[in-house]
């Protein structure tokens, strides 16, 4: 997976409103290069069938001591 | 007793000395209050330190117990609180200075439970920036490891850390969302619960991550941290997230029996090779020295241990970014520069990447169950090192320093919270470096709501050593 350049996470602030500029725009840029980047990289066999569950308290779940 | 010691004394033992009346709740508010003036200059583990408020409380305590209304262990018992915890009329900053004028108007129900036991509050703790744990500058004084004064307490309930080390109060509060009570335990050679997500109520405390935030107590023993803990479990209306699962005795738990007791040894924990030498071999001396009180030793996995901390990171970026929404967008400069980075990293992440993540941490959670089929309690390092020196500067400067940063000994907490079951830290050696003897924690983590037999386990462990009995040198 390439790396964002600072004009693509430019481009993604401002989908959500945010206006970003130097110099955090390019130390952002390597931080969320990074966490794609460790995200991608973690490929779990079966990791498409699982669904993230959203969180429920574990007695609800049954699953107690 | 001399006015002096009383701060060295256990919540258990000072407890029961007011019980008694041989120790006024006031004579001891008034040491600990006496302390922080002396020494918390140096650590600034205190935010707000109520000291009317504190000796107020103590003289209506000492009344009360004259009375013949004694209230149980913590009745009289100075404490204090991350400051993320509302506290009604004392100032509740998160850390950050866009809270510095918030006052709350009600306690946190964690906070409310103490008062309850009669327990004395003396202040509001340090922390770092709405818990976040990367934040280098603190507008309220950077607070400072006990053991070193240039290394780091832990975070993000740094203040707890340091305080509770130094004997600034007889127990504190921290809060957990990715190791922020276990880290702080693990660098002061103290003793953290991070409980049962939803054994403790999140009604009041400032949030971080809802699906992860945990408030607990980070303590100088095991005995003193079950005290405090039983006081603050338990279901709580205005929380519809907390268990209805009815609280043991913690205390009464604590046999030091843990004959026959399974310890799973997490081999990607234990084998990692970004564990300190001096940690590895404590750790794994310690997991031996449970197995000669009795305990078997097995070996699980948890192949997903060392991506805990980039899923931890993801989830808990977004769900940030989205507590402080408008704030990203209003007042983005006046958060800590790496608070910033965290914050807009969780606002603009790919949704693909944030559901990944959250697939991850089903499967990671599901991992940790199947390992906690073949053993009772799990045991790895509390942190990949001890106590590192506090930053020199904020910001990041490549991708791979922001890949070092979400990866490493927060994999080693991480892993839990994504889990939601209780994991505690207990002191089980000391590492050297660069002539200072620095605290190395062990942790333990268990099933849900087997908070208490992780506390036996800490509590046989404990009792049969000695760390916990050492006192940092600024002590």
């Amino acid at each position: 997976m390439a790396d964002l350049s600072p004009d693509d996470v430019q481009s993604l602030g401002r989908a959500v409103g945010l206006t970003l500029t130097e110099p955090l725009l390019t130390e952002l840029t390597h931080n969320l290069n990074a966490m794609r980047e460790l995200l991608e990289d973690v490929r779990p066999p079966g990791l498409e069938q699982v669904e993230p569950l959203p969180i429920i308290p574990p007695y609800e779940r049954g699953e107690h001591a | 007793m001399h006015k002096a010691d009383i701060p060295f004394l256990s919540v258990a033992a000072l407890g029961e000395l007011i019980r008694t009346r041989e120790v006024s709740p006031v004579e001891a508010t008034e040491a600990y209050l006496d302390r922080i003036e002396a020494i918390d200059s140096t650590l600034h583990s205190y935010i707000t330190v109520c000291r009317h408020d504190a000796l107020q409380a103590a003289r209506e305590a000492e009344a009360a117990i004259a009375r013949g209304e004694y209230r149980g262990p913590l009745h009289g018992v100075p404490y204090a609180v991350k400051d993320q915890f509302w506290t009604k009329g004392l100032l509740t900053t998160g850390g950050s200075v866009l809270l510095g004028d918030f006052v709350p108007e009600e306690d946190a129900t964690v906070v409310a439970r103490l008062r309850s036991a009669g327990a004395i509050l003396l202040g509001k703790l340090n922390m770092s920036e709405f818990a976040t744990g990367n934040s280098v500058h603190h507008p309220y004084g950077t607070p400072h490891n006990p053991w070193d004064l240039r290394r780091n307490p832990g975070t993000s309930s740094s203040g707890s850390g340091a305080a509770t080390a130094a004997f600034l109060c007889a127990t504190s509060l921290g809060e957990d969302t990715g190791g922020s009570i276990r880290n702080p335990a693990n660098n002061c050679g103290l003793v953290g619960i991070r409980p049962t997500w939803g054994l403790v109520s999140r009604y009041g405390m400032l949030g971080a991550c809802w699906s992860m935030d945990i408030g607990g107590p980070i303590s100088r023993t095991v005995e003193d941290c079950a005290i405090t803990l039983q006081t603050i479990a338990g279901y709580d209306p205005c929380d519809p997230s907390s268990s209805k699962a009815p609280v043991p005795d913690y205390r009464a738990g604590l046999t030091g029996t843990i004959q026959g007791r399974r310890i799973g040894v997490v081999k990607e924990a234990v084998e990692a090779d970004f564990i300190e030498p001096q940690v590895k071999t404590a750790v794994t001396q310690a997991i031996a020295h449970l197995v000669s009180l009795g305990a078997t030793p097995v070996e699980v996995s948890i192949p997903l241990l060392p991506s805990a901390a980039a899923v931890t990171r993801a989830i808990l970026a977004v769900e940030s970014a989205a507590l402080h929404h408008d704030w990203i967008r209003t007042r983005l400069h006046e958060y800590d520069h790496n608070v910033q980075l965290d914050f807009l990293t969780g606002a603009i992440l790919p949704a693909q990447l944030y559901y990944k993540a959250q697939q991850l941490r089903e499967l990671t959670r599901r991992q940790v169950f199947a390992a906690l089929q073949q053993a009772d309690v799990l045991a790895l390092p509390g942190s990949s090192e001890p106590a590192a020196l506090l930053p020199a500067a904020p910001g990041i400067h490549s991708k791979e320093e922001a890949r070092q940063r979400m990866a490493g000994r927060r994999s080693l907490t991480g892993v839990f919270n994504l889990a939601n079951v209780p994991a505690l830290c207990v002191p089980c050696g000391f590492a050297t470096i660069e002539g200072k003897d620095l605290p190395i924690g062990l942790q333990l983590a268990g099933k849900p709501f087997a908070d208490g037999l992780l506390l036996n386990v800490a509590y046989a462990y404990e009792q049969s050593t000695t760390w916990h009995t050492r006192r940092p040198p600024l002590a």
